[in-house]
């Protein structure tokens, strides 16, 4: 194997502590869901723009 | 949920460092319990969990505000060893798979090329784990294995992929 393609090794992997990291995973997936709205409120303002533009033209 | 692992999964890894896609961060948030605890297998099986700037980026794109980013961070990082640096080898990788991937490459993202050049980049000595299996076509990379995540409605299928030499 050539040096560069050797990988960094890793001495202790971490361990997941499931309890925790569900907690974090709930928060996590209350902000994409946010995000989600948020882009589909973004998408819907641009389309009312274009479509307000296109009765006009 | 279930995530159903086939009996040589572990032996055809080899202890080989596992790339993960975007796509695996997502399904863990969704199902934290089964991913949280496959996580764990995988490392009791000297497995390391590695990614790219890029996947975070992707992961962490979007965040309302500092707090979200950093929850979205602290939950990112329990499932990453190690990031793999991007360097010019990569991106030289990158060029030529573009050349391979021919019309393919028109619909293909940033992130999944750049984890495709970096699987070119170290050959036998790391596998992708990754649910877009549309776009590692097996004329460029092997199937090495897979994982199924059974669903009360339908089964989704994660691949393994190495670079084909």
């Amino acid at each position: 194997m050539k040096m560069e393609n050797k990988l960094p090794v890793v001495k202790k992997r971490k361990k997941i502590d499931i309890k925790k990291f569900v907690a974090l995973a709930k928060k996590v997936r209350e902000s994409f869901e946010e995000e989600a709205k948020y882009l589909e409120e973004k998408m819907r303002n641009e389309n009312n723009n274009t479509n307000r533009f296109l009765f006009k033209s | 949920m279930k995530i159903i692992i086939p009996i040589d999964f572990f032996s055809n890894l080899k202890g080989v460092p596992l790339l993960l896609d975007t796509n695996v961060f997502i399904d863990a948030f969704l199902r934290p319990t089964e991913f949280g605890k496959f996580m764990n297998q995988l490392r009791e099986n000297r497995i390391t969990l590695v990614t790219l700037d890029a996947v975070r980026m992707e992961f962490l794109k979007g965040a309302p505000n500092e707090q979200k980013y950093k929850e979205k961070k602290a939950f990112f990082e329990q499932m990453v060893d190690v990031y793999l640096p991007v360097r010019k080898d990569i991106l030289d990788n990158a060029d030529k798979l573009l050349q391979l991937y021919k019309e393919d490459g028109k619909s293909l993202s940033i992130t999944d090329l750049l984890l495709g050049a970096t699987l070119m980049h170290y050959k036998t000595n790391l596998f992708l784990l990754t649910k877009n299996t549309t776009d590692f076509p097996t004329n460029i990379f092997t199937l090495v294995t897979y994982v199924n995540l059974l669903y009360r409605k339908g089964i989704h299928t994660y691949g393994v992929y190495q670079y084909k030499l």
